[in-house]
């Protein structure tokens, strides 16, 4: 373990940022969670990115605006290159 | 094609290796309405600014039915997002001369949020949201295209211009900048479901 405070093991992070996004196959999938399962800062670390990805995806539809972009349609048709 | 000795020609053999592009059988409009939810609101964390992502992408749009004959038709989302990208640089280029009016944000005052009371996934997302729009641009775009656009780690390289281990190099300080600012709100609320058998 890491000596920082919430910090995972070195070796550790990039494989867990890949297991949080699914990139993982194989042996290093089944290396990745099985540390996990029995380092508790690297358990953490991974429930925290996978908590923070999901919580922004809840929100991205929010981020649009229909007004907007019922305009930018309008602006998408005139720019066809067929038109 | 061979010389008059019947001896492979360099530019013979390069065609081997040149990869043919798809046909275009993509239709602009079709593409381009479908992406537009995605390009508005990647506009909308690089400039930070409704209005301003709007312009944004309404240039982006010009330029991409402009420059429509000449796409390959691979990865149509990343294309229009690298246009994108570069309106918003060319434009920076632009403002870069004007005197720049830093706005006062509730930062500048730094008001302590009592992230207790936003311990639920949608309040914890707009709070992440907020700190997606301050990070460093690098970063931003790596979070903005792979975390909330869902957009795979090549097809963001491929928008950004990068290689692929630049971008999920770029993600993960992106990653690591967020949850250090969010220390304590994305952690120990429930078991990860990635846990789930083990």
């Amino acid at each position: 373990m890491r000596g920082h405070e919430n910090q995972p093991c070195r070796h550790m992070e990039g494989l867990l940022h890949r297991a949080a996004d699914r990139k993982l196959r194989g042996f290093a999938k089944w290396y990745a969670f099985a540390h996990a399962a029995r380092c508790p800062k690297c358990r953490q670390f991974l429930r925290s990115i996978e908590l923070m990805v999901h919580s922004l995806r809840l929100v991205r539809e929010e981020a649009n605006d229909t007004a907007a972009l019922a305009r930018l349609e309008k602006v998408a048709l005139e720019s066809s290159p067929g038109q | 094609m061979h010389d008059a000795n019947g001896i492979e020609t360099w530019h013979s053999r390069m065609n081997l290796f040149r990869r043919e592009a798809p046909r275009q059988t993509l239709d602009f409009e079709q593409v381009v309405l479908a992406e537009l939810p995605v390009l508005y609101r990647v506009a909308k964390h690089i400039t930070g600014d409704p209005s301003v992502a709007e312009d944004l992408v309404a240039q982006t749009l010009l330029d991409a039915g402009r420059g429509w004959p000449g796409f390959d038709g691979r990865y149509p989302r990343s294309w229009l997002i690298m246009i994108l990208k570069n309106n918003y640089k060319k434009g920076l280029r632009h403002s870069a001369a004007r005197p720049q009016v830093e706005p006062l944000t509730e930062d500048r005052f730094c008001i302590k949020r009592d992230l207790v009371e936003d311990l639920n996934m949608k309040a914890v997302g707009v709070r992440l949201m907020e700190e997606v729009n301050k990070l460093p641009e690098e970063f931003k775009m790596a979070v903005v295209l792979c975390d909330i656009e869902e957009m795979s780690y090549q097809e963001a390289a491929h928008a950004v211009g990068v290689p692929t281990g630049t971008i999920r190099s770029r993600l993960y300080r992106g990653r690591r900048l967020l949850r250090r600012k969010l220390a304590g709100l994305v952690e120990d609320v429930e078991e990860p479901r990635s846990m789930e058998g083990y």
